[in-house]
């Protein structure tokens, strides 16, 4: 046996010992993850009596909910998403520089990161309320409104609801993401810039953009990645409606499994989903593999 | 230079009051008797004050049994997916098996399925099983989903420590297993406790699965338990105990956030920006 | 070209740290000053206060006899090379260069211009292209020079530019990098805690220990007239022989009884600490006797480390020989010393002895 190294590769049990490392992990993923996955698309492609069919996705496909719910669930991720991230860069920004009470601000930005979304949904179903939440009435004495807007139960409303109590959450965590990324830029790029004679806005433009991009371009995917299985928010706070507006793809699963018992076209629109998934991670992958080509440093 | 101090702290001020301000107006239905708070237009400043939005909420809600269904399955699943989770992570970092790479990026990518893909099937298992309504039900599917990202920052982590330790543990006569525990585990504890942190913080905040699988009271969370109390009061909600609820729970979070916000920041960061 | 003084400044981080303490020190038009001392001497931070990087907390630093205290660093129209070379990871070699002239809003053919005559004369216009990650150290190097020079500045700030890089290079880029600044005008100043560098580069040198300047001087005065025993000590390769006389029979083992009787009036205690150069140890004539203990060739030199006996204690001492002398460990030795290059230190002070 050829030595490479103090261990040698293969060694006797050596087979057994990587399995007794990883066997509990994949054994608890396999029945909780894999099996729940398999199962789902077994019953997408049978019916009731066990025989196959195409007939679920037949359904799905040709019904205007899925598509509704389809987009609502590609336009919230995005929309949200892209406002996440550009008020987060600049919160980091404002985070980079040194202030008193910075270390004090960071532990609040924890706050809504760390305040489980069921909950948070449930304030913001409150702030949002018509008759006696404060938001709608801030809006009209601030003349935002003509009156105090109904949130809730107007669906364009409901789904600016629904984006607005997201990036409340999420803002300040990417605003932390990116710090970290601000904070990996070597500081004597910045001192070396300063000497050469650059101001505050050339800096930005030349030096913290450019080699900010990579982490943007990554945190915004897999934040998109994330967005894209809401399901508490809207099932708290709207509950999908009022209709179908703000119906996205996790709760309209839900809503087919549990309310209307149609276990199989709940299934068929598990996979559907599963397959976007798969779509954007590979997405995800290759861009991220080429960004890291681009911008390894 | 003055004035960009001054831009600065007015931006500042807008961050506090972006993530504050939506707090204090719960903090202030919560303190402001019914008289108060159901009045409309709504009052935006304290008026009254009263603690029986806090009393009525343990009087009227289980919330001390929520708590503890939640402080069970949350603890236990993180206990449980710390200590399977970091034997994959040592194999994945230390042990360097082949196709660790493939393994890696299969946990990463069966992460990002939303529960609701995978929800039925687990639901009809459990059924099967008569494991609904039992703690199993939540502990056995949280420690499954929290597997990625212990996994993940477990391995980068552990590729850090200097591969000549295991090394000359291992020479120095310990197994595979004793140089894990003995050498890895010790010096890889810093990201055991942000990892245990940031799942304990996932599964006390998670939401359709214990909607799905508790359906008696006395088995809810706390996520549940708030958010569904709207429905049982049919003529009005009682906004007050509710939002006292949702900010009572709240509070050991923010103790969690108090403590050990460093590590949670970096567990994040290599969660979430490498990840 | 710019002169500069300090003016007793002080830098102070936090409530115990002193970096520079009353830093008094002129430089003028077309100097090579060099900033030597060991790490932690606050060298890097005097450069950090002149570039505007750090501010002082006390004192006055004056450019062309104007303070410039208050000016930002873009403001005094300066250039430095920093340790790390502080590329732009995410430019090219033009580009990297180029920034200083981009910041001042210069056409687009000016630049070009300017880049390629720079690129040109440190010769690296073959690297344009490049990536600062596809470059070895010296290029990199070269490109951070080349960034500093670009601009034509009055005044040149270099953070140990030679510090990262392997020695062979290290030696070479020294004597380029004087041939360079010798031959564009303006005023350099230059941080290293090698004592050789600053040496063979400066027309002045600056020591610097805990934050205090030791010594200002040339390079040969430096070398020949250390202020204290810490200059001596810090500046010579190998270092300084330093002997410890108890007594005046101490010393007449070592020096002519005219020396011994100066010194004797110097000192309470009859104690000095004498600093002998190895190259001012002649082996092989005198009436020091003793006996060599250890031979570390140098090439084209041995250094010999020879122990001899004073009346109360025995002392080591390291000198030079060429090494076409037939010497081994163990041999019996005598050495005379040039007593005309002994230095003595009383309390750590050189003192100048008559006689």
């Amino acid at each position: 046996m050829p030595k490479r190294s103090a261990i040698p590769n293969h060694e006797k049990g050596y087979f057994r010992a990587v399995l007794g490392f990883v066997a509990p992990v994949v054994v608890f993923f396999t029945i909780f993850q894999i099996y729940p996955l398999m199962k789902n698309v077994w019953l997408s492609f049978t019916t009731i009596k066990g025989g196959f069919t195409l007939n679920n996705y037949y359904q799905i496909l040709t019904s205007q909910s899925f598509w509704q719910s389809t987009w609502i669930t590609v336009s919230f991720s995005l929309i949200s998403v892209s406002i996440e991230m550009l008020i987060g860069f600049v919160f980091a920004l404002l985070l980079n520089e040194e202030f008193h009470g910075r270390k004090a601000l960071r532990t609040v930005f924890l706050i809504p990161w760390a305040l489980p979304t069921a909950i948070m949904a449930t304030g913001w179903k409150f702030l949002l309320q018509h008759s006696y939440g404060p938001f709608p009435w801030l809006l009209y004495w601030l003349h935002l409104a003509k009156s105090p807007p109904y949130f809730l139960s107007t669906p364009n409303l409901a789904f600016i609801s629904i984006i607005m109590a997201d990036a409340w959450k999420t803002v300040p965590f990417c605003a932390l993401l990116l710090l970290a990324g601000l904070q990996a830029i070597p500081k004597d790029l910045y001192e070396a810039m300063q000497v050469d004679g650059a101001g505050w806005f050339f800096q930005l433009r030349k030096l913290t953009i450019p080699l900010m991009i990579p982490a943007i371009i990554v945190t915004l995917m897999f934040r998109f990645l994330q967005a894209f299985g809401v399901f508490d928010l809207i099932w708290v706070l709207t509950s999908g409606g009022p209709g179908n507006a703000t119906m996205a793809l996790s709760p309209f699963i839900y809503q087919q499994t549990f309310n209307w018992l149609d276990v199989r076209a709940g299934a068929a629109t598990s996979v559907m989903m599963a397959i976007y998934i798969l779509v954007l991670v590979v997405i995800v992958w290759t861009t991220r593999s080429y960004i890291g080509r681009r911008y390894a440093q | 230079m003055r004035l960009k101090r001054f831009l600065l702290y007015v931006g500042v001020t807008i961050m506090a009051f972006y993530c504050l301000f939506p707090i204090y107006f719960l903090v202030l239905d919560s303190i402001e008797p019914t008289s108060v708070s159901y009045s409309s237009p709504p009052i935006l400043y304290p008026v009254a004050f009263t603690f029986s939005n806090y009393i009525g909420v343990f009087e009227n809600i289980p919330l001390l049994t929520y708590i503890k269904n939640s402080t069970i399955v949350s603890l236990s699943a993180t206990a449980i997916v710390v200590l399977i989770g970091s034997m994959a992570a040592f194999a994945v970092a230390k042990i360097k098996f082949r196709g660790s790479n493939p393994f890696m990026n299969f946990l990463l990518i069966l992460g990002f399925f939303p529960a609701a893909t995978m929800i039925f099937p687990l639901y009809e298992m459990f059924a099967n099983f008569h494991l609904l309504n039992n703690y199993l039900s939540l502990i056995l599917p949280y420690t499954s989903v929290s597997i990625p990202l212990t996994v993940w920052i477990l391995a980068t982590y552990f590729e850090q420590i200097p591969t000549a330790l295991y090394e000359a543990a291992r020479v120095d006569g310990m197994s595979r297993f004793q140089a894990f525990y003995k050498i890895i585990l010790p010096l890889g504890i810093p990201a055991v406790s942000t990892v245990a942190i940031l799942n304990f913080i996932a599964c006390w905040n998670e939401f359709i699965l214990a909607l799905t699988f508790m359906t008696k009271e006395n088995m809810r969370t706390i996520t549940v338990g708030i958010s569904m109390i709207s429905g049982r009061f049919s003529y009005q909600y009682p906004w007050g105990e509710i939002i006292a609820g949702a900010l009572l729970v709240t509070v050991p979070l923010v103790i969690i956030i108090f403590i050990a916000q460093e590590k949670i920041i970096s567990g994040l960061t290599a969660g979430a920006i490498k990840g | 070209m710019h002169r500069l003084e300090f003016k007793k400044v002080y830098k102070r981080f936090g409530e115990k740290v002193i970096a520079v303490n009353n830093a008094n020190f002129f430089v003028d038009e077309g100097e090579f000053v060099t900033l030597l001392g060991p790490s932690g001497c606050g060298k890097t931070t005097t450069l950090r206060l002149i570039a505007g990087l750090d501010r002082t907390s006390e004192g006055e630093i004056l450019i062309n006899d104007k303070i410039i205290n208050a000016l930002s660093p873009s403001e005094r129209d300066i250039a430095m090379v920093f340790q790390s070379y502080a590329l732009y990871p995410h430019m090219n070699v033009f580009e990297n260069i180029a920034i200083p002239l981009q910041v001042r809003k210069m056409s687009k053919s000016d630049v070009k211009t300017r880049v390629g005559s720079i690129a040109q004369m440190l010769g690296i216009s073959t690297l344009l292209d490049r990536k600062p990650r596809e470059l070895s150290g010296g290029q990199r190097q070269r490109v951070a020079i080349g960034r500093a020079l670009v601009r034509e500045p009055n005044l040149f700030l270099l953070d140990e530019p030679l510090a990262n890089l392997d020695a062979i290079l290290r030696h070479r880029m020294r004597g380029e990098l004087k041939a360079l600044f010798h031959s564009v005008d303006g005023t350099t100043i230059y941080v290293t805690h090698d004592q050789e560098e600053a040496l063979a580069m400066s027309d002045k040198i600056v020591v610097m220990n805990y934050g205090v300047i030791q010594q200002i001087g040339a390079p040969e005065e430096i070398y020949k007239r250390p202020v204290n025993k810490f200059v001596a000590v810090f500046v010579g390769n190998p270092q300084i022989n330093i002997i410890e006389a108890k007594n005046a029979e101490d010393m007449s083992k070592l020096f002519s009884s005219s020396k011994v009787n100066a010194l004797e009036k110097l000192t309470h205690d009859g104690k000095v600490e004498i600093g002998i150069r190895p190259e001012n140890i002649v082996l092989g004539k005198g009436n020091i006797f003793g006996k060599v203990t250890l031979i570390e060739p140098m090439g084209a030199n041995l250094l010999v480390s020879v122990e001899t006996a004073l009346n109360s204690e025995k002392i080591k001492v390291k000198l030079f020989i060429s090494n076409t002398v037939k010497i081994s460990e163990g041999d019996d030795v005598n050495f005379s010393i040039k007593e005309s290059e002994l230095l003595f230190f009383l309390n750590e002070k050189r003192v100048d002895v008559e006689g």
